[in-house]
C-alpha cells in the first residue's frame, strides 16, 4: 500500500491547479459556514452578557404588566416576608446623542445589591466617598472605565443623555474599574445610578423595572414562593431569572434560522465541488486504476486510496476554512449585530466569541462532507472491471445508458424531498433535508437533460457557428460523464441565487404592498431612537395635545408598543387607536374587520399577527390570557392580520382595551393626516416648531417613513447578499476547477484539431464556446430550480422561521441575470484552460496518451 | 517538392542538450512515396512534425514548393498546414466528438469559406473508397483500430493537400490489419497523386516506397529500396 499511497501522492502534485481549486472550494463552504455560525454565536454571547448585566445572580424575579410594578410591592416583601435576598431595579435604555450610542441606564439601591452583583461590593469597586455620592448626589451616575475610556468622560463631566423624548443631564461621579474582565463586559455601555435617580429620570416615579430574589433551592425556597405569590398584586408574577438567553433565542430564532438556510445552500454548492472534483480525479485516472486493478489491487484498497486523498482536501480546505470563517466571522458579526439592533432589540458585543462546538460543526462539515460525497466516485472506481476502466468510451456509453435509471432516482429523489417539504411540522431540519432531496433529485435528472437539450439546440448550433459549435456543443453529450457533474454543480450554484434573490425580491414586493397598506397616514411621529426597530420608549405626554392643537392636523391616530411574556413567550403587545376606518391600515388573513371592528375598539377582543398565530398555533376563535393590571384575563381573537414589520408574535387591543385593562398610559407613535389646503411637508414644519423643545421626536412623512423602513428592509439582507455572493464564490471556484480539469483532458484532441489546421484562435473560441454552452444549459435548467427552490425558500423555510406569507414574485430580468451570470461564470472558468490549451507544444500535445 | 536543408533541433531536459537532428538534408519530389526507418525516439516524429509546421527547428530551412516554412508565423504555419498537409497518426487520432462522416467534413469546411451540399457527398465518396460506407453517422470509438485508420486516411486526403504525412500508421495495429491498411494508404495516394512522407520502424512497407531512408545520430542515410 505504500506504493499506491505514494502514487496518489504524486497524482495530487502533477495537478496542484485542481487540487488547490478543490482546496479553496472546500474553505469557503466551510468558512461560510463557520462565519455565520460565530457571528451568530457572538450575537448570543453579546446577549448573554447583557442579560447578566440584568440579572446578575438573582435566582428569581418579580415582573409586572407592562413591565413594571408598583414599588410597594417591595416595601410589602420587605416587611411582611422574610425573604433574605431582595433587590429593586429600575432600567431602562437611553440615549446618548453626542456619542451616537444608547446606554442602559441602571437604579439600584447600593445597600441590598452586593449579593446580586458583586462588582458593587465595597470591598470591590464601590469605596465609602463614593457610595456617599452615588447616594445623595442627584442625577448623578457611575460608568465604567471602559465605556467612560471610550466616550472621553472623567469623573465631574456632564453627559447629556435623552429620555421620553427630553434631554437631561447626568454628572460622572465615579469610574468603576473591575479587576475581571468579565465583570467589565458585563458593565460596558452601562450606567449606574441610585434607584430613587433612575426613576426620576426615567418618569418611573414609584414604580420599579422589577425585583430580584435570591431564593434557596430547597423546600424553604418553595414555601418562599408560595408566600410570595400570595401578597403578589394579580399584575404581578415571580418567574425563575436566567431566562435572558432563552428569551434571545426566541425572539432571533427565524433570523438564525433564515441565515443557516442560506449558508446550507452555500455548504450543498461546497459539497456538489467536492463530488465534482473527486470524479474527476477518478476519471482521469481510469487507465491508472484499471491498470492497478488488472496487476491486483483489491477494490477495497482502491477505495480507501480514493478515500484518503478526498480526507487530504477535506483537512486542507476545512482548516483554512477556519482560519477564513474566523475572519468572516468577525465581519459578518457587525451586520448580524446591527440587523438584530435593527429588528428585535437592543444589543452591544464587544467580543468576538470562539466556541470549541463551531469549529467542530465546521471540522464535522468539511471533513465529514468531503469524505461523504468522495464515497461515490470511490464506489464507482472499485467497481469498473479493468478491461472497462480503461477504455474511454465505455465509461461514456455507460454513462449515456444510464441517463434514464439516473433521472428515474432522481424523480424519486425529489418526491421523497417534496413530501419532507409538505409535512406540516414546524422542525426546520425537516425543511432542510427535504431541500436536500429536491436539489440531489434533480442533479440527478440533468444528464438526461442534457442529453435532451443538446438534441434540440445541436442543429442551431451547427447553422449559426458552423463546425465550432457543433464540436463545442456535441463535445457536452460525448463527454458526459464529467460535463455532467460540472454542469449539475452550477445549475445548483445558479439555482441558488435565484433562489435567495427571488426570495428576498418577493419579500420585498410583499413588504411593499403591506407598507402602501398600513402607512395610510400622511404624518409619523415616535422617539427618535438610536436604533431604527419598533420603538418601546413612550413620548412625553405633552406631544399628543400639541398635534391635537395644531392646526391643519386631523385624523389623529395613536399606538403603543410594550413587550410582554404571554403565556410563556416573549411577544409585543399593541395598543392602538385607529378611529372607525382604522382596519383599513391592515390586510386580515382570516375574520371580517366590518364585523369586528366596532367590537374591537370597544371590547376586551384582541387581533393577532400572522407570526404570533403561525409560531404559537393560535386561530381566530381562540382565547388569549394576557397579563393585566388585573392578572391574566381572557381576550377572545378576533382575526388574524398580516404583520412584516416583525417575525416576533403581536397581539393587538383597542386602545381603550388598554387604558381599561392596564391602568396605563403612554403611546410610543402618532400618526395624523394633513388636513385639505394643508401639504404634508407644511405640517411637518409646523410641528417642529411646535415640538422644538422635544428635539428627542422623529416627525417624518409617509414617504420617508416608508423610505426608512425600505432601507432597513436592504440592510437586513445585507447579510444575505453576502452569503448569496460567497455561494457563487464556492461555485465560481467548482466550476472552473471542473471546465479546466474537462479541458485539459482534450489536450490531445485539441492537439489533432490543431495539427488538422485550427488555428490558436480557433481553439480558443471552440474551448470558450464549450463552456459557454455548458454555462446556457446549466443556465435553463437552473431557471426551473431555482424557481423550486425559491417556493422552498419562501413557503417553508420563511415560513417556518417567520411565520409570514409571501408571495413567489419571479421576475424575467432576474431569471435573465441568472442565465447570463452561469453563462459568464462558464465562459470566465474556459478563459485559462482555452489560453493553455491553444497556447500549448503542439508536437507534446500529440504525444500525450 | 519538399527541401530541409542543415535542419538541427536540439531538446533541453534539465541541463542536458538532447540532439534529435542533426544538419538534416532532404529532398522529396513531388507525387513521391518517401520512407523514413527508425528506431523508437530516432526522431522520427520530429521530423514529420517539423515537415508540417507543428513544431520548428532550432536551425535550418524547411521549404514545401515556393513556400518557406521556417519564416512563417505559426498562424501562418497552420494556415499553410489546413490546406497542403494531410495527416495519418499512429494513434488514427479521429476527433471523439465528432461522427466519422464529421471527420471527413472537418478539412474541407476549415478550408471553405462556405459549406457546399458537394461536400457529403464527397465524403460519401472517400468512405466508399475506404470501405466505410454505411459507418459514416458512428462515432469514432464504435470503430476498430483499422476502420479508424481507414478513416484517418480519408481524412488526410480529402481536401486535396499537396504532402501526406503519416505517422507510424500501422504502430498501434495487428500485421494483417496493419498490412490493409498499407495498401490503402499506398493506393490512395498514388490515385489521388499525394506526395507521401511516412515515418515507421517496421520494414514490411519497404516495398510500397520510392525511396528510403534510415534516421540514424540525427541524420538520414539512404537504404536500398525499389529504386535504389
Amino acid at each position: 500500500m505504500r506504493l499506491l499511497s505514494r502514487s496518489s501522492l504524486r497524482y495530487l502534485q502533477r495537478h496542484p491547479g485542481q487540487i488547490f481549486l478543490s482546496i479553496i472550494g472546500v474553505a469557503v463552504g466551510v468558512a461560510a459556514i463557520t462565519g455565520i455560525d460565530l457571528a451568530i454565536q457572538s450575537a448570543g454571547r453579546g446577549f448573554q452578557i447583557s442579560a447578566e448585566q440584568v440579572t446578575g445572580r438573582a435566582t428569581h424575579r418579580i415582573t409586572g404588566a407592562g413591565n413594571t410594578i408598583p414599588q410597594q410591592t417591595y416595601t410589602a416583601l420587605r416587611t411582611r416576608i422574610d425573604v433574605k435576598h431582595s433587590a429593586p431595579v429600575v432600567e431602562g435604555m437611553v440615549a446618548a446623542p453626542g456619542y451616537n450610542r444608547s446606554l442602559r441606564l441602571f437604579g439600584v439601591d447600593p445597600f441590598v445589591e452586593p449579593p446580586f452583583r458583586p462588582y458593587l461590593r465595597g470591598d470591590e469597586t464601590l469605596n465609602p466617598q463614593l457610595l456617599k455620592s452615588f447616594m445623595l448626589e442627584s442625577n448623578s451616575g457611575i460608568l465604567s472605565a471602559q465605556t467612560a475610556s471610550e466616550m472621553g468622560l472623567q469623573p465631574g463631566d456632564t453627559l447629556r443623555i435623552r429620555t421620553h423624548g427630553k434631554y437631561k443631564q447626568v454628572r460622572i461621579i465615579g469610574i468603576l474599574d473591575p479587576q475581571s474582565q468579565a465583570y467589565s463586559d458585563l458593565l460596558k455601555n452601562m450606567i449606574l445610578m441610585d434607584i430613587s435617580t433612575a426613576q426620576h429620570l426615567l418618569e418611573m416615579s414609584g414604580r420599579l423595572s422589577r425585583i430580584d430574589l435570591i431564593l434557596p433551592e430547597d423546600a424553604n425556597g418553595a414555601r418562599l414562593m408560595k408566600r410570595i405569590q400570595k401578597i403578589l398584586p394579580s399584575s404581578a408574577r415571580v418567574e425563575k431569572a436566567g431566562t435572558g438567553t432563552g428569551i434571545m433565542k426566541e425572539l432571533v430564532r427565524g433570523f438564525n434560522t433564515n441565515l443557516t438556510a442560506v449558508s446550507f445552500l452555500a455548504l450543498i454548492v461546497g459539497l456538489f465541488l467536492i463530488y465534482n472534483t473527486m470524479t474527476f480525479s477518478v476519471l482521469q485516472r481510469r487507465r491508472q486504476l484499471g491498470r492497478l486493478k488488472a496487476l491486483g489491487v483489491t477494490p477495497r484498497e482502491i477505495f480507501t486510496l480514493i478515500l484518503s486523498e478526498a480526507l487530504v482536501i477535506g483537512v486542507a480546505g476545512t482548516l483554512i476554512g477556519g482560519a477564513g470563517g474566523i475572519i468572516l466571522g468577525r465581519q459578518l458579526l457587525g451586520l448580524v449585530t446591527r440587523t438584530i439592533n435593527d429588528l428585535y432589540f437592543t444589543l452591544h458585543v464587544t467580543q468576538f466569541h470562539l466556541p470549541v462546538t463551531t469549529f467542530l460543526k465546521g471540522l464535522g462539515l468539511g471533513i465529514g462532507g468531503t469524505v461523504l460525497t468522495a464515497f461515490f466516485p470511490a464506489r464507482e472506481a472499485t467497481r469498473s472491471s479493468p478491461r472497462i476502466a480503461l477504455m474511454r468510451s465505455g465509461i461514456e456509453s455507460r454513462t449515456i445508458r444510464r441517463t434514464p435509471q439516473m433521472a428515474g432516482a432522481g424523480l424519486v429523489l425529489m418526491a421523497g424531498g417534496i413530501t419532507l417539504l409538505l409535512v406540516p411540522v414546524d422542525y426546520i431540519y425537516i425543511g432542510y433535508l427535504g431541500m436536500l432531496g429536491v436539489i440531489f433529485g434533480f442533479a440527478l435528472v440533468i444528464p438526461i437533460l442534457i442529453r435532451i437539450l443538446v438534441h434540440f439546440l445541436r442543429p442551431l448550433a451547427g447553422k449559426t457557428m458552423k463546425l465550432l459549435g457543433k464540436i463545442s456543443l456535441q463535445s457536452i453529450v460525448t463527454q458526459l460523464s464529467r460535463t455532467a457533474v460540472a454542469i449539475a454543480a452550477l445549475t445548483v450554484a445558479i439555482s441558488a441565487t435565484i433562489a435567495v434573490s427571488s426570495s428576498i425580491d418577493s419579500f420585498r414586493q410583499t413588504v411593499i404592498q403591506w407598507l402602501d397598506t398600513t402607512l395610510r397616514a400622511d404624518v409619523y411621529i415616535s422617539p427618535q431612537g438610536m436604533i431604527s426597530r419598533r420603538n418601546y420608549t413612550p413620548m412625553d405626554n405633552t406631544v399628543l395635545n400639541i398635534v391635537r392643537n395644531t392646526p391643519g392636523v386631523t385624523n389623529i391616530t395613536t399606538t403603543k408598543y410594550f413587550r410582554e411574556r404571554v403565556s410563556g413567550h416573549q411577544v409585543d403587545i399593541g395598543a392602538v387607536d385607529l378611529g372607525a376606518e382604522g382596519y383599513r391600515r391592515y390586510r386580515f388573513k382570516s375574520g371580517d374587520p366590518d364585523a369586528f371592528w366596532p367590537a374591537f375598539r370597544d371590547s376586551a377582543l384582541a387581533l393577532i399577527s400572522e407570526p404570533y398565530a403561525y409560531h404559537y398555533n393560535v386561530e381566530r376563535g381562540d382565547t388569549l390570557f394576557l397579563p393585566t393590571a388585573q392578572g391574566a384575563l381572557p381576550f377572545p381573537v378576533a382575526g388574524v392580520y398580516y404583520d412584516y414589520s416583525t417575525d416576533v408574535g403581536t397581539v393587538l387591543l383597542s386602545r381603550g382595551t388598554y387604558e381599561r385593562y392596564w391602568s396605563a398610559e403612554g403611546i410610543t407613535g402618532i400618526g395624523l393626516d394633513a388636513a385639505e389646503d394643508y401639504s404634508a411637508d407644511t405640517l411637518i414644519n409646523t410641528l417642529r416648531k411646535r415640538l422644538g423643545e422635544r428635539e428627542g421626536l422623529s416627525i417624518r412623512s409617509n414617504q420617508t417613513l416608508h423610505q426608512a423602513s425600505m432601507n432597513i428592509f436592504d440592510r437586513t439582507f445585507t447579510i444575505t447578499t453576502v452569503l448569496q455572493i460567497l455561494t457563487v464564490l464556492v461555485a465560481l471556484i467548482g466550476v472552473l476547477s471542473a471546465l479546466m480539469a474537462l479541458q485539459l483532458e482534450r489536450t490531445k484532441e485539441i492537439g489533432v484539431l490543431r495539427a488538422l489546421g485550427f488555428t490558436p484562435s480557433q481553439i480558443r473560441t471552440a474551448v470558450i464556446l464549450q463552456t459557454g454552452f455548458m454555462g446556457g444549459i446549466a443556465g435553463l435548467l437552473a431557471l426551473p430550480l431555482g424557481s423550486g427552490l425559491s417556493l422552498v425558500l419562501l413557503q417553508v423555510i420563511n415560513k417556518r422561521s417567520f411565520g409570514w406569507s409571501l408571495q413567489l414574485h419571479l421576475s424575467w430580468e432576474s431569471l435573465g441575470v441568472a442565465m447570463l451570470l452561469s453563462i459568464i461564470t462558464a465562459s470566465i472558468a474556459g478563459i485559462y484552460p482555452a489560453i493553455k490549451m491553444a497556447g500549448q507544444p503542439l508536437a507534446r500535445s500529440l504525444r500525450e496518451e | 517538392m519538399i527541401t530541409l536543408r542543415k535542419i538541427v533541433k536540439h531538446y533541453r531536459e534539465g541541463d542536458h542538450r538532447h540532439n534529435v537532428l542533426e544538419d538534416l538534408d532532404l529532398r522529396v519530389e513531388s507525387g513521391e512515396i518517401v520512407v523514413v526507418l527508425g528506431k523508437s525516439g530516432s526522431g522520427k516524429s520530429t521530423l514529420l512534425n517539423i515537415i508540417s509546421g507543428i513544431d520548428t527547428a532550432t536551425s535550418g530551412d524547411v521549404r514545401i514548393g515556393e513556400t518557406r516554412l521556417t519564416s512563417l508565423t505559426e498562424r501562418e504555419r497552420t494556415l499553410f498546414r489546413r490546406k497542403h498537409i494531410g495527416f495519418v497518426f499512429q494513434f488514427f487520432n479521429l476527433v471523439p466528438t465528432l461522427t466519422v462522416t464529421e471527420n471527413l467534413l472537418l478539412p474541407m469546411e476549415l478550408n471553405a469559406s462556405t459549406i457546399s451540399s458537394g461536400f457529403r457527398e464527397q465524403v460519401s465518396h472517400y468512405l466508399n473508397e475506404v470501405g466505410l460506407g454505411d459507418r459514416g453517422n458512428s462515432y469514432p470509438d464504435r470503430l476498430s483500430g483499422g476502420e479508424q485508420q481507414r478513416v484517418a486516411i480519408a481524412r488526410s486526403i480529402i481536401h486535396d493537400p499537396d504532402l501526406v504525412l503519416a505517422d507510424e500508421p500501422t504502430g498501434n495495429l495487428d500485421y494483417e490489419t496493419g498490412k490493409q491498411v498499407m495498401e490503402l494508404l499506398d493506393r490512395m495516394v498514388r490515385d489521388h497523386g499525394k506526395t507521401l512522407v511516412m515515418a515507421t520502424h517496421s520494414p514490411e512497407v519497404i516495398g510500397l516506397a520510392d525511396r528510403i531512408y534510415r534516421l540514424k545520430g540525427g541524420k538520414l542515410v539512404p537504404e536500398s529500396g525499389p529504386e535504389q
